[in-house]
């Protein structure tokens, strides 16, 4: 009767907590945090400047370039860390409760072998063995269920300032910096556009060569704008990740609440969507 | 006192509009100019876009090393994860070094009832073996 009770309790705790909805958020976030196409501009878009100045002037932006490649080598390390947590918490939340049946098996027939296991008084009856064999099991998956619950909210808060703060900080670059370096890019070009059309309209060109100048300027102004709607797609996700982070946070003693499970799939569906525009606008 | 990134930012922006200021002149003006005129306008929109680009990778290397600090507080809560991880596996490990070591008892009782030390041999080398792999794969 006692070794009922006991049985049905641990079967009872055991009902593992479902983190199914933090592990996607995580692994969807991390692979949208590591993208380097948006941080490829940060360098890309000064070599395209330095393309529109003179051979003589070129020199002037060589140390320029060269710093801003060692810059960007941090920009992706600082996404890769960030990318590794996302992936190291999604790993930790997902149904990642070991499989021991290999080793219950191996266990069961160890007794059995040991002698251990039998019909004489000193030994276990079958029934009592298997009993034994199945809660150590139970409990041994209940342990690690309550470890690993311990572990992500653990490692939620130990990192919920320093992940909001690079958080901000890739914002930062990208949403101030990497938005002026495309307004210095739109404007080297303009210079080289729009002197070839005022050069044409000085020479009476007004049907030539003037408006080909305009409709060139154009599309180079178009594919910026292509870099800059990446850009903002990249801060979108970022802005996502961070605050589907916080509720995380909010939730730690909680995570398989139903209200956080909603939260989290929308959340997740966003930055999909920041993923997958990313992903266009590299390949268009 | 060096200039804080923000201020970077504001000087990158004043910088450029004045190098687009001084284009529009140029275009604007361009029939009234002499070549060379046009030329030195032209060298100096370049410099100019050029001084801004420095106050950008200014801005970025102020918060590149904001960033540091708190990049590494990441980067140590990624290793202590990893070991938690590692721990989920270790569980099932310990199960199946009890049952090597339940499997090393009965063959010690064996030997002891049958005076055939010989029985003990093949289960604790096998138990070796198991933990061998087990610290191998740990690592």
């Amino acid at each position: 009767m006692m070794r009922c009770v006991l049985l049905c309790a641990v079967v009872a705790a055991s009902g593992c907590v479902n983190l199914q909805s933090v592990s996607r958020f995580a692994k969807v976030s991390a692979a949208t945090a590591d993208s380097d196409a948006a941080v490829a501009d940060y360098v890309g878009s000064l070599e395209r400047q330095r393309r529109m100045l003179r051979e003589d002037q070129r020199a002037e932006l060589e140390a320029q370039l060269a710093e801003r490649r060692q810059q960007q080598t941090r920009l992706l390390a600082a996404q890769h860390v960030l990318a590794e947590y996302l992936n190291v918490l999604g790993e930790l939340a997902a149904d990642g409760v070991p499989v021991i049946d290999p080793e219950l098996d191996s266990l069961r027939a160890s007794l059995s072998t040991a002698k251990f296991v039998g019909d004489s008084d000193a030994q276990l009856g079958t029934a009592t063995a298997d009993a034994a064999v199945a809660i150590a099991g139970l409990l041994a998956r209940v342990i690690t269920d309550f470890s690993r619950q311990a572990d992500i909210k653990k490692l939620l808060l130990a990192v919920d300032k320093p992940f909001a703060a690079v958080i901000a900080g890739l914002r930062e670059v990208f949403d101030k910096d990497l938005r002026a370096q495309l307004e210095n890019e739109r404007a080297a070009t303009a210079k080289r556009f729009k002197a070839w059309e005022a050069a044409a309209k000085t020479a009476k060109d007004e049907d030539g060569a003037a408006p080909v100048a305009r409709l060139l300027l154009e599309e180079r102004q178009l594919e910026i704008d292509a870099r800059e709607a990446r850009i903002n797609a990249y801060i979108g996700a970022l802005d996502t990740i961070g605050q589907g982070h916080a509720e995380l946070v909010k939730n730690a003693s909680k995570l398989d609440a139903d209200d956080l499970k909603k939260k989290l799939q929308g959340l997740t569906e966003n930055v999909k969507k920041s993923f997958n525009s990313i992903k266009k606008l590299v390949t268009e | 006192m060096g200039l804080s990134k923000d201020e970077c930012r504001e000087l990158a922006r004043q910088i450029r509009e004045i190098s687009v200021a001084v284009g529009d002149f140029r275009f604007e003006h361009w029939g009234e100019l002499t070549a060379a005129q046009r030329q030195d306008l032209e060298r100096d929109e370049a410099s100019l876009l050029t001084k801004s680009g420095e106050m950008i990778t200014r801005a970025v290397g102020l918060t590149l090393e904001d960033m540091d600090k708190d990049l590494k507080l990441v980067t140590n809560a990624i290793e202590k994860a990893r070991k938690a991880l590692k721990t989920i596996q270790d569980v099932k490990n310990v199960i199946a070094i009890s049952a090597g070591v339940i499997g090393l008892g009965g063959a010690i009782f064996a030997a002891v009832a049958t005076q055939n030390p010989a029985l003990i041999g093949p289960t604790a080398a096998s138990l070796t073996a198991l933990v061998k792999d087990l610290t191998a794969k740990s690592k």
